[in-house]
């Protein structure tokens, strides 16, 4: 007979038992009765079985107390300690259900950590590939990088062979000198100042495309304002046209001529007109 | 009833049953020694009351109920016994006894139930912090 079976059965019993019994019993005994009948219809006959036969026991002792002697102290008296006796089975068979419930929650709980470190282990893990992308392409824009100002330096550093390079508010001005580029009073470039131009337009085109360039001509004092004007202008449309005829781009370029206008150095010494007489070609600021 | 007293004390299990006071300590070397306290006597009940105590009984007003009741039984059996009248202090005891291991298993009950909701919630906090996150 199962457990819960048995402890309905001495529960039946024992109220028939005491239906048969002429005294009506002392409420203690008809308390702990009650008390045991709960206690064995909840919990505790499944999870707490020797609480409740504890019990059962103390029931049994205040029935037999009962039947010698209904009225007697120690029947009262068994009968509470056998209602407090089924009190705590039902409290021992809470208590093991909040223990199984504890038990269950601990597994869940080690179950949810494990799931949410496996998660985090895996986020890690694709943060750490990412990472290890962003750090490739990072490396490849640094040589890149790395490259781009190498040639730079390398095409300023030719340049400087035949230019003076500058870095001004207006951009960047590279100075050719008059004498290098054109015999005197004239505005065909020389041989060697195409060759020197040809290497310009080719640094021009790598490091300067997309940007706006102006050639400004420049004489010195000598001979009248007016020709000094047009020779400047012309010996500008000259470089102009040599760096198109080499791939600059015709409509970012533009030419003017400034005469004597703009002297770098003293036009009564013969070095400071030779320095006077020039052709600067302005790189203009990104915008 | 002595039967029962010497059956239940041998086999070390607890049981309810009057008149444990005037059976005496001659049982106690009866069943081949080793029980040193029984129930219903003032060792084993201030035991018991210890136990509660120990266990948090105070903090629980149910079980701190049962662990007064348990105390002053305890109080009066002990007058009881001190006037000479021994069964009626013995039944006193009984109850006094039982008042305690209730307010103990109560506060029992309390700390499981207490430690089971403490987890549930930290386990639905669990939960909610793992829903959010994916």
């Amino acid at each position: 007979m199962k457990r819960s079976t048995f402890n309905l059965v001495w529960a039946l019993a024992l109220t028939a038992l005491s239906a048969c019994s002429p005294a009506i019993p002392p409420q203690e005994l008809v308390d702990a009765r009650e008390a045991y009948r709960k206690a064995s219809e909840g919990p505790a006959s499944q999870v707490s079985p020797v609480s409740l036969d504890d019990a059962r026991i103390a029931l049994d002792e205040a029935e037999d107390a009962y039947r010698k002697d209904p009225e007697s102290i120690a029947t009262r008296d068994l009968s509470y300690v056998a209602l407090r006796q089924s009190e705590i089975a039902a409290s021992s068979g809470n208590r093991a259900l909040a223990v199984r419930l504890r038990q269950r929650a601990v597994r869940d709980r080690e179950r949810l950590r494990r799931t949410r470190q496996e998660r985090m282990e895996a986020e890690l893990s694709q943060a750490r590939a990412q990472l290890g992308n962003t750090q490739s392409e990072l490396e490849k824009e640094r040589t890149a990088r790395a490259s781009a100002e190498s040639k730079l330096a390398a095409a300023m550093a030719s340049l400087e062979e035949i230019a003076k390079v500058k870095e001004e508010s207006r951009g960047l001005v590279i100075t050719l000198s008059g004498a290098v580029l054109f015999a005197s009073g004239k505005s065909e470039l020389l041989p060697i100042a195409q060759q020197k131009l040809t290497q310009v337009a080719q640094t021009l085109k790598d490091e300067a495309e997309g940007r706006k360039i102006v050639v400004e001509g420049h004489t010195d004092s000598r001979g009248s304002s007016r020709r000094n004007q047009e020779l400047s202008l012309s010996r500008a449309n000259s470089v102009r046209s040599h760096l198109v005829s080499q791939g600059v781009n015709t409509g970012l370029i533009s030419a003017v001529g400034l005469g004597e206008d703009r002297p770098v150095a003293n036009n009564r010494t013969a070095e400071g007109r030779a320095n006077n007489r020039r052709v600067e070609i302005i790189v203009q600021p990104e915008t | 009833m002595a039967r029962g007293l010497i059956d239940l004390l041998c086999a070390g299990r607890p049981a309810m049953f009057a008149g444990v006071i005037f059976v005496g300590a001659g049982l106690g070397t009866g069943c081949g020694g080793g029980v040193t306290s029984r129930r219903g006597e003032v060792t084993s009940t201030t035991a018991a009351i210890r136990a509660a105590e120990e266990v948090g009984a105070k903090n629980t007003p149910r079980s701190a109920l049962h662990l007064k009741y348990a105390r002053d039984q305890l109080k009066e059996a002990q007058g009881l016994l001190a006037e000479g009248r021994r069964d009626e202090g013995g039944l006193v005891l009984l109850r006094a006894e039982a008042d305690a291991e209730l307010a103990l298993a109560i506060a029992r009950e309390s700390v499981a139930r207490r430690e089971a909701q403490r987890l549930v919630e930290e386990v639905e906090d669990l939960k909610k912090k793992e829903s959010t996150s994916r």
